[in-house]
């Protein structure tokens, strides 16, 4: 019977409701600052999500990190409190607070309870807008962060992505500059309040408030508090920057590790690009779940590994499409060799109708829960909105555009962004076991020493 | 009355493929669907069954909640067993009630005219009482169209195959309905004749609204038939036994399929139909007392007509179109806490994915080799002290008895807490789990752990070296079950000391001191008495001496000296906002009331942790540090970097 329980679960997926955005507003200030508003008072809290656009694709050359760096010095110090202050009373209030960098724009989200609306923006908006960045902080944080690095060092899962993206997109690429001893050790005090007033300007914030909120009471409130934020230079994004990326290969040496991690990357796409609705379908099925081609083969059938998958970058430059996976030491050609297989057939044979069919029902199952069901999230989804210039067709158009893939685009995608050659490949392990097995999968090959100070780079 | 009906398992044609579903007919409060039955014409006496075995579920749906909070609305036309009518009737549906779907529609003419416009409309088409694969054909196999009733070649092949073997038939001859039924059971009756080393000895078709059947008949006596199957359904049937009878003739036998087999035909015949043979997918009689309680039902639903097989598959169809994922997660749940497969070549490879699972997260983590040690030397008689992934030896040598008799005694109904969050009914849950879970048999309960880790009469200490950038430090306390009233207090405890950068110990280590690049600490809830422990990774090249040092100051301020007030309420404030954090998701919700049903005894507790957690006091505080957070009490594991 188990064709009739597919059936009915087939049924039910196309009985579900297409998602929509739940309604918003969007108003721009003089000063360039934009503020979205989106009541979703499920649970009484509320959440302040403010972008500023710029991030590492800011950083200026050479000082890569800065942009992190700022973004954590935020709390540490205003016109108005010291840094124990505002722990202090972030804290007291239950509220959480978390500043961050992405590839463009630095994220500070703070989170409070209903009651404490007013507390909560002045707190996050004292941080955002009047940080005096004292020279004992920025040496702490600096110090934490050139630990963090080294530690990231101990731990191959975390090391690869970094050393990765420093290769894959090479140092003239914003994204292809990873944090490093030698960048932080540049950054200063004078460095930061310098970056940050220029990236911290009206023109570049876009504040949004979501969850439970009085909405006239928020609205008067963060049009006052913005208002007077100088407008600053809008932050001009480069253009037309590619990756280096082609056939050549990293071998991170790591004498003690028992497996070895590797990832081989090839050219994507940008947040914005068309086909990105055929990428999604064709990498949930290639690598992007636990039932998929990646994992099927390297897990399930031949259990050379916990888990192998595929990732899509989706940022403002286009990114790469990387396969992800790990195994010991002495599977290493097996599982590369497997991998190398599955990308092969995925762009000669292409996918099924079928298949086609099980990738649109599980990105539109899965859709609403990662993306939708908490206001933080759904805070998410205005702020990629703004930045990337998309509008809400972004989500209520989604399961149409995902409805409007046929097998034969879904099959020109698969061909066009899966090949197996020109692969860029990074591989951390115990070189002296599989230096001699990887070196034949690029005509180059180039080999730095987990303990060195960066990331190849 | 003599007549028998063969069981035949229903062949389902499930189509899986890509579909672009029409969205109509779904609002916020209803799905309207739609079906055209024949209620006017020559099967028009066997609707009403059909219709309120449609009925009968559609209600029960509704009873329940419906569906996400949807009523099931059925707007009903009639084909009058036209082709033309039913492609007119297929058209108001979807135009003027913008249905959903098409349910039930009936007959192999009327649903070989009528499922291309459904289907080219987007509109899915459930379930049509017909030719099913001539329909799937005509359809050009539509990832709409969705066939439930079992191919009448296959059908009719088995009942004369089972005629033919039974009664010794000799001379085969075959009346049937023009168009997809007439050919679809042909093709079956032919083949199984052939099977037997026969040949059809005489054939003659009828149109849809043929009364008269003398003509047809007679070609079958003249042929000196000895088995006439007829491809019919409801007046026809009844039009040919009463000519067989008519001419007095006995030594004839006459079999039917399914649409001709059915209760109606019995009612409307009644000694004329005696002696017929039906074949068909369900076996009558069947008096289990689920058939009878659903018999009851609609009885009792429908003033008090007599249920047939019709009102019985039409009830069941019915059912298999609103079945939600739900369903499918019920019996999935269901299925692999009963029916785990152990196959020998998918184990070998899951013990390979373990072990690599091991050497990700142990062997190649810093942080889980040392946890484990830790855990090791806290432990030393309770199976706390086993790491749940497996020692490298046990994943290389358990065998498949062992994983069976694990299955066996964990993975049963009385060993499970299920939590259902979100848009359901507890209604509509509990009819699934009557359905799905309730037949699953007990298992004795997984033996008590009676194994008791003895006091720790004094601290232990756990070192690795390896090569490293960063030290880490652990420090286990051990502490009770999560049952226990301390709980509470070792949670508030856990915020004063770890939540937030204002928290004593982020304050001190790394901000103050810069000792540390961060520190947090694991409340573990367990079973069994477990540990609580502090995780600190000391900065680059600082002696972990100093590190725990500045620990234990901390600790010892704690057990000494009173929690301010302020500072109780703002750890309060955090473990209460920290709780809407968690009721943010249904994920989170589910994860609570299991978290609280399976390790705090009670779901109930969740309700009252508000108020729990404000009942803690200063001296709660200083009580429960100074009881559990004592030197002999300590396990300090330590990961020291080595130069490479």
């Amino acid at each position: 019977m188990k064709s009739l329980v597919l059936l009915a679960a087939t049924v039910a997926t196309l009985m579900a409701a297409d998602p929509r955005l739940p309604k918003y507003t969007r108003e721009q200030l003089p000063n360039g600052v934009v503020l979205y508003f989106l009541p979703k008072p499920s649970v009484p809290l509320v959440n302040f999500r403010i972008l500023v656009r710029g991030g590492v694709e800011s950083e200026p050359t050479g000082l890569a990190g800065i942009s992190t760096a700022t973004a954590q010095l935020l709390r540490s110090g205003s016109t108005r409190r010291t840094a124990a202050k505002f722990s202090e009373e972030l804290d007291s209030l239950g509220g959480t607070f978390l500043a961050a960098a992405n590839p463009q724009y630095v994220m500070v989200a703070s989170e409070f309870l209903k009651k404490d609306f007013a507390a909560g923006l002045d707190l996050t908006a004292d941080a955002l807008l009047h940080p005096t960045f004292p020279e004992a902080e920025v040496k702490k944080v600096i110090a934490r962060a050139t630990d963090t690095v080294k530690g990231q060092k101990d731990n191959p899962q975390a090391a690869i992505g970094p050393y990765f993206n420093a290769f894959f997109y090479g140092s003239n690429h914003p994204y292809g500059r990873p944090t490093s001893e030698a960048t932080l050790a540049k950054i200063d005090r004078a460095a930061i309040a310098a970056y940050a007033q220029q990236a911290y300007a009206g023109k570049n914030l876009v504040v949004i408030v979501a969850g439970d909120f009085d909405t006239p009471t928020a609205t008067a409130a963060l049009r006052e508090t913005f208002a007077k934020t100088p407008a600053g230079t809008a932050f001009t994004p480069a253009k037309d920057v590619k990756p280096t990326a082609g056939a050549h290969l990293l071998l991170i040496d790591k004498p003690d590790a028992t497996q070895t991690y590797f990832r081989i990357g090839q050219q994507g796409i940008a947040r914005t690009s068309p086909d990105r609705t055929a990428i999604t379908l064709i990498n949930t099925l290639f690598g992007g779940r636990f039932t998929s081609m990646l994992n099927d083969a390297l897990r399930v059938s031949s259990g050379l590994t916990y888990g192998a998958n595929s990732i899509v970058d989706e940022n403002r430059l286009p990114g790469a499409i990387t396969i992800a996976t790990y195994t010991k030491t002495e599977t290493t050609e097996k599982a590369i060799d497997m991998a190398l297989d599955q990308l092969k057939a995925l762009n000669e044979k292409g996918i099924t109708a079928a298949q086609l069919a099980s990738a649109k029902a599980f990105v539109k199952g899965t859709y609403p829960t990662r993306y939708l069901e908490t206001a933080d999230q759904l805070a998410g989804m205005l702020g990629d909105i703004e930045v990337y210039g998309l509008n809400k067709g972004e989500v209520d158009d989604l399961f149409s555009r995902i409805d409007a893939v046929t097998l034969e685009q879904a099959n020109a995608i698969a061909k066009k962004y899966y090949q197996p050659k020109d692969l860029t490949f990074v591989v951390l392990g115990n070189a002296g076991k599989i230096r001699d097995v990887v070196k034949k999968y690029a005509p180059s090959m180039q080999e730095v020493k987990a303990s060195a100070p960066g990331f190849g780079n | 009355m003599k007549r028998y009906f063969k069981f035949l398992p229903a062949a389902l044609l499930a189509t899986m493929l890509g579909t672009t579903a029409h969205a109509g007919g779904v609002s916020d409060k209803e799905i309207v669907l739609g079906t055209h039955l024949d209620l006017s014409g020559p099967v028009a006496a066997g609707m009403p069954h059909l219709r309120n075995g449609m009925q009968m579920r559609i209600d029960e749906v509704n009873e329940a909640g419906g569906i996400n909070g949807r009523k099931l609305r059925i707007v009903v036309e009639d084909n009058g067993s036209q082709p033309q009518l039913a492609v007119r009737a297929v058209d108001k549906l979807i135009r003027s009630d913008d249905v959903f779907a098409i349910v039930n529609p009936f007959g192999s003419g009327p649903n070989a005219a009528a499922v291309k416009k459904s289907v080219d409309a987007g509109v899915l088409y459930f379930s049509p009482w017909a030719a099913s694969s001539v329909i799937q054909q005509i359809s050009g196999n539509s990832p709409l169209l969705f066939t439930t009733t079992p191919n009448y070649n296959t059908v009719m092949h088995k009942g004369v195959d089972w005629m033919v073997k039974k009664y010794g038939s000799k001379k085969v001859g075959y009346i049937y309905q023009e168009g997809p039924l007439g050919d679809l059971m042909g093709a079956g009756v032919k083949s199984a004749v052939q099977a037997n080393g026969l040949t059809l000895v005489a054939e003659a078709g009828y149109k849809v609204a043929d009364i008269d059947f003398s003509s047809q008949v007679a070609r079958m006596k003249a042929a000196g038939t000895d088995l006439i199957v007829i491809a019919t359904v409801t007046r026809e049937t009844v039009g040919i036994m009463s000519e067989v009878k008519k001419l007095g003739w006995k030594d004839v036998k006459v079999l039917t399929g399914n649409p001709g087999r059915t209760g109606i035909v019995l009612q409307l015949g009644k000694d004329t139909v005696e002696g017929l043979y039906g074949v068909g997918v369900w076996k009558a009689g069947t008096e289990a007392p689920e058939v009878k309680g659903w018999k009851d039902n609609f009885k009792k639903r429908f003033n008090n007509m007599e249920p047939d097989e019709n009102a019985l598959l039409s009830y069941v169809y019915t059912d298999w179109f609103p079945a939600t994922a739900l369903d499918l997660m019920f019996d999935m749940e269901a299925d692999r806490m009963r029916n785990l497969a152990f196959d020998p070549k998918i184990i070998e490879s899951e013990r390979g994915v373990v072990y690599s699972e091991r050497r990700t997260s142990v062997d190649n983590s810093n942080q889980g080799l040392l946890y484990e040690q830790l855990r090791a030397a806290a432990f030393t008689a309770h199976p706390y002290h086993w790491p749940v992934v497996g020692w490298p030896s046990d994943i290389e040598s358990w065998s498949m008895d062992d994983l069976k008799a694990h299955y066996k005694m964990g993975y049963a109904p009385n060993n499970c807490v299920m939590v259902v969050v979100g848009a359901v009914t507890e209604a509509r849950i509990m009819e699934l789990a009557k359905k799905y879970l309730e037949p699953l048999p007990q298992q004795p309960p997984p033996p008590a752990i009676r194994t008791k880790e003895p006091e720790q009469n004094g601290e232990r200490r756990v070192t690795i070296r390896k090569p490293a950038q960063l030290p880490i430090q652990l420090i286990g306390y051990h502490t009770p079950e999560g049952k226990h009233a301390d709980t509470t207090a070792l949670e508030v405890i856990d915020a004063i000391l770890t939540a937030g950068q204002s928290s004593r110990l982020y304050a001190r280590l790394v901000d103050k001191d810069q000792l540390a690049l961060n520190v947090g600490a694991r409340p573990e809830a367990s079973l069994d008495p477990g540990l609580y422990i502090f995780n600190i990774t000391p900065r680059a090249g600082i002696d972990t001496a100093k590190t725990e040092a500045a620990l234990f100051e901390e600790i010892e301020k704690l057990r000494t000296t009173p929690v301010p007030a302020d500072e109780l309420r703002k750890a309060k404030n955090q473990l209460l906002t920290q709780q809407y954090r968690q009721l943010k998701t249904i994920a989170g919700r589910a994860n609570l009331l299991g978290t609280f049903e399976v390790f705090f005894g009670d779901y109930n507790k969740l309700f009252t942790q508000g108020k729990d957690i404000e009942a803690i006091t200063p001296a709660d505080v200083q009580r429960v540090a100074a009881k559990y957070f004592t030197q002999n009490n300590r396990t300090v594991a330590t990961l020291i970097p080595e130069a490479k």
